[in-house]
């Protein structure tokens, strides 16, 4: 029986997702959320002690590339595919406090 | 139509030919697809962006280079259409999503490049699920592509855009994605070849990434001579993605008609079983005309194959929570608020920018990556995944492919699954476990169903035999006529 999500949990969830739930979002998704748990649980009967987890389907020839500067993009040209950018910077709201 | 009707039937080589010639012009065969488009778009609405007059500077572009008398590419003045989650400089790339309307790539993707480099006329972006997350392409934010075989039916997805182009010749081929099906279950439910090469064989640079272990750039055209020609320009190591691999030892469109007889083919007696009637009916007759060919085929049991779409749902939700971090609203893409407050920006912004599915996928990511889950789900998961790679390993280590059926069941009508995701899910249950893994596989046409529904053949080779998993689904294809119908359109 995977485990029963409750709001508070789901609105936990969403703050460390970084995304805003209306109250009734929050309900339906917790419903969904919990289909896909419970759908999910069948994985608690297979038997994993001492089995490697793989990280990457396929073995890798791990390289080392030259650490040469590359300069591949105009800075304005990026900068004008912010939302807000001013002086050669992106503008965010403030960071830190006054 | 009538005055195109012929050209839209014929294959890649046959026009290869005559462009080189310069029997038929660029120019001419691109005519022929915008008018294909014009007719049909409306009703199949397959792409997400299209720009006949940038393809029609193109092919003018390639005719010159004829006149020059250049060397001419493999895909020398042939119409394609690429999905909306791959960069096209000079296209807006969505991926979609509203998070990225309007978003203008300042790159060509490495395929895309390759695409160019081997002169290639790009028409238009294709349609998909929303950051390729669904089975249906109606989790896109923009349209609601159409089986063309039938006007109430999902063309499949996430690749739904690129196969329904193909199969309603509205192009000749197209690049998809497949990280868990989103190739070859659109194929199969549009009746066209839907190749994914090993992970990796395609780099991945400039393509919008959704779950990166399992993330692989493909092909889906009509014929399985058609999408290995496609893949020979497209595969080999790029220096901007390290999980990129070399090039095949030679290319792969040459090796088709090589003899299939003494092959050995596995059918996991789980792919078998919960099948709609046709689909079971068509496999069983498909593995017939394999055995028919000189191959030996024979049921084989791949205990954790129950497991791959559960394992799946965990690992991919969790590399899309990480990957889909980065749409902050700050940097490029949109912005979807005033709020002064940082966090509030950000989750008011992937609140209005991610559709239903997306949230859904990030929102349980991110429980299956948190402290508390994370060793028990996640962790349990990629250990699943191993199981799931031993149990191909110990069948290659007798065997040369892996053969079943694509989908457990032929499209789907439209809206029946989109509030089901447990349902939408399960669609991908035969075709995840290739990506698991990062083995190459290919969807190939295999007959239809009772109403007329495209069903589609897999086979799954070893790790680097995108070679022989060609070589197969070809000589099935020379010994069966189910690429020939198409749908009326």
């Amino acid at each position: 029986m995977a485990e029963r999500l409750t709001e508070e949990t789901v609105q936990k969830i969403a703050d460390a997702a970084a995304i805003a739930l209306t109250d009734e979002e929050r309900q339906t998704i917790l419903k969904e959320l919990q289909e896909i748990l419970d759908f999910v649980d069948v994985l608690r009967a297979v038997p994993v002690d001492g089995v490697e987890p793989t990280v990457h389907p396929v073995p890798l020839a791990i390289f080392m590339r030259e650490d040469e500067p590359e300069r591949r993009h105009d800075r304005e040209a990026l900068l004008a595919r912010a939302p807000e950018a001013e002086g050669g910077f992106i503008r965010v709201p403030r960071v830190l406090g006054d | 139509m009538a005055a195109y009707g012929d050209l839209l039937e014929e294959r890649i080589p046959d026009l290869r030919r005559r462009l080189e010639t310069g029997e038929l012009a660029p120019e001419a065969l691109l005519e022929a697809a915008l008018e294909r488009i014009a007719a049909v778009e409306d009703r199949i609405e397959s792409f997400i962006a299209l720009d006949p007059d940038a393809a029609r500077r193109r092919a003018a572009a390639l005719s010159e280079k004829r006149r020059r008398g250049e060397a001419l590419g493999a895909l020398y003045g042939i119409p394609a259409a690429v999905k909306d989650n791959i960069a096209v400089a000079g296209l807006p790339m969505t991926a979609g999503s509203r998070m990225l309307e309007g978003f203008l790539p300042p790159d060509d993707a490495v395929v895309t490049e390759r695409l160019l480099a081997a002169d290639a006329v790009i028409v238009g972006k294709a349609n998909l699920d929303e950051f390729a997350m669904g089975g249906s392409t109606e989790t896109s934010a923009y349209r609601t592509t159409k089986n063309p075989w039938h006007p109430d039916r999902v063309p499949g997805g996430s690749s739904g855009g690129s196969a329904a182009a193909v199969a309603a010749r509205e192009v000749w081929y197209a690049i998809g994605t497949d990280s868990g099906g989103s190739i070859r279950q659109p194929a199969s439910f549009t009746g066209i070849v839907g190749f994914k090469p090993t992970y990796g064989r395609i780099p991945r640079t400039g393509v919008v990434a959704f779950a990166s272990s399992f993330d692989t750039v493909g092909v889906l055209a009509r014929t399985v001579e058609e999408a290995a020609i496609v893949y020979d320009a497209l595969h080999g190591f790029h220096p901007s993605d390290t999980t990129s691999l070399p090039r095949d030892r030679e290319p792969v469109a040459p090796t088709l008609g090589r003899d299939v007889r003494g092959l050995k083919v596995a059918v996991p007696t789980f792919w078998l079983v919960g099948l709609h009637p046709d689909v079971r009916a068509r496999t069983e007759e498909a593995l017939r005309v394999l055995e028919g060919l000189g191959a030996i085929v024979e049921p084989v049991d791949m205990p954790h194959l129950a497991y791959a779409e559960a394992a799946y749902t965990i690992l991919t939700m969790g590399e899309a929570a990480s990957n889909l971090a980065r749409f902050d609203g700050l940097r490029y893409g949109r912005r979807f608020s005033d709020a002064r407050d940082l966090a509030a920006l950000y989750a008011e912004t992937r609140a209005r920018g991610f559709g239903r599915e997306v949230k859904r996928r990030v929102l349980l990511g991110t429980y299956f990556l948190s402290a508390g889950r994370y060793e028990d789900m996640y962790v349990r998961a990629q250990k699943v995944r191993t199981l799931i790679r031993r149990d191909f390993e110990r069948v290659f280590a007798d065997y040369d492919l892996v053969a079943g059926p694509t989908v457990p069941t032929p499209a789907f009508p439209l809206s029946e699954r989109l509030s089901d995701p447990v349902a939408m899910y399960q669609s991908d249950r035969l075709t995840s476990p290739a990506n698991l893994a990062g083995l190459p596989a290919v969807s190939v046409p295999a007959g239809f169903s009772a109403e007329g529904l495209p069903i589609g053949l897999q086979l799954v080779g070893d790790v680097a035999e995108d070679a022989l998993v060609l070589q197969a689904a070809y000589a099935y294809q020379a010994a069966t006529e189910h690429h020939r119908r198409r749908p009326a359109l």
